[in-house]
């Protein structure tokens, strides 16, 4: 059916299909024969495929999703929920692209929208039992398993015997979901490693109107200089790294004379405005932030204190990312 | 040290040649632990397909690219559906890396 639900998770997300994505099915779905032994066959035909989703938007209670890379956002897959009778609904047309770690996570996603979402009591799925490598991924997950449908499925006039497992709310948020999430943010970070190599955490900037007045605070935690103050004209702020064991490393940062820099931050009284990050590829990790709509606020310029380009996106209106090229 | 230089080549990939073997036996032991299935069965069944499902594809992966410190590519992690490619793709990245 026509439906605006959306999911989002940390490195992927779901969306609803629409006309525009029947290439896409398509192609996914004829990606490898091998997988489609026990799902009903398809046609490379756009037009028949778009025919199909047009009768798709029609019918109730039938929830078809992409699955979209955050980073990229290149879809990289499909899920679906369907037969909702309010209560209870089937999910599957599950198919991920080769290559792809989309797996964990859009099951994550798709569990949030069954039970977050649609508050159903129940999401089931059936699988051919000779589909034997599906059936132990739905074992091993674990789903609850109900048992074997006899001669439940035809398919290229063939009987097969069908499995069905379960997950209720219950099930999923206090066996499932913790365990889905650590791995999805595991995949994240990879997916982003292998965009814009190594995002290493460096210091969390801190804006004051007296940098001197602020550090003897700072002693009292055990910080120390890191290394000389410096002055930064094109930025128009005064900076002084300061450090303790176990603790972040902080830029005490004030206004040269004349600048206005720091003022939207001191006059709302907000001192820790950004974290800094080193990154390898630092146009490589704009374009990503870009994409999750974090934007550029300043455009790159090197930076008088690491000699290399730094820049600052907005990651919301009271808060920045620094990016600082490795 | 030009012997070196020139040797060098000749030396790693003799050094990879007996890594090899382990290497090989490695990763079966990984493949094994994570399709929960014996060494044996793994080594048995080397151009065999399916014989981990999708999730613990991802798991596979993670765990390969810890071992040996290495990074798949998408391509990459498609290709490697059967013990025997697993085992050829991590030692060529290996060998490329060592190169």
């Amino acid at each position: 059916m026509k439906h605006d639900l959306r999911q989002d998770g940390v490195g992927y997300r779901l969306r609803p299909v629409s006309i525009k994505d029947a290439k896409f099915i398509i192609d996914l779905r004829l990606e490898d024969q091998a997988r489609n032994q026990f799902i009903h066959a398809i046609s490379s035909d756009v037009a028949l495929q778009e025919e199909w989703l047009k009768r798709y938007f029609e019918q109730e209670g039938d929830y078809y999703f992409v699955v979209e890379n955050k980073l990229t956002c290149e879809p990289e897959g499909l899920i679906g929920i369907y037969d909702s009778d309010q209560r209870k609904a089937e999910w599957g047309r599950w198919v991920i692209k080769k290559g792809s770690l989309a797996t964990t996570e859009s099951l994550d996603l798709l569990f949030k929208v069954a039970f977050n979402q649609l508050k159903l009591d129940e999401l089931f799925c059936r699988t051919i039992c000779d589909n034997e490598r599906v059936v132990a991924l739905h074992n091993s997950l674990p789903q609850l398993k109900r048992g074997v449908l006899e001669d439940f499925l035809e398919l290229n006039d063939t009987k097969y015997d069908v499995v069905e497992h379960y997950v209720t709310p219950q099930h999923y948020f206090d066996m499932l979901q913790s365990g889905l999430e650590k791995k999805a943010m595991l995949i994240f970070q990879r997916n982003l490693r292998a965009l814009i190599g190594t995002l290493e955490f460096h210091h969390i900037g801190v804006a004051t109107t007296d940098i001197e007045k602020e550090f003897q605070s700072y002693r009292f935690l055990g910080y120390e200089r890191e290394a000389a103050s410096f002055e930064d004209s094109e930025q128009g702020i005064k900076g002084q790294f300061i450090v303790a064991p176990g603790q972040p490393r902080l830029e005490l940062l004030e206004n040269l004379v004349g600048s206005t820099t720091l003022d939207a931050w001191i006059d709302k009284k907000i001192q820790m405005y950004h974290f800094a990050y080193k990154v390898t590829d630092i146009e490589a990790a704009i374009n990503v932030l870009n994409k999750n709509r974090i934007r550029v606020i300043s455009p790159l310029k090197t930076s008088v204190y690491f000699g290399r380009r730094i820049c600052f996106l907005m990651l919301s209106p009271t808060f920045l990312i620094e990016l600082i090229e490795h | 040290m030009e012997y070196l230089n020139t040797k060098f080549p000749q030396i790693l990939l003799q050094l990879l040649l007996i890594k090899g073997p382990y290497m090989s036996d490695q990763i079966f032991e990984i493949i094994a632990g994570i399709a929960k299935k014996s060494v044996e069965e793994i080594k048995a069944a080397q151009d065999k397909e399916k014989l981990w499902d999708s999730l613990l594809h991802v798991e596979l992966v993670f765990a390969l690219e810890a071992e040996f410190d290495i990074f798949f590519s998408p391509d990459e992690i498609a290709k490697i559906d059967t013990p025997e490619k697993v085992v050829n793709i991590v030692q060529a990245k290996v060998a490329a890396r060592e190169a």
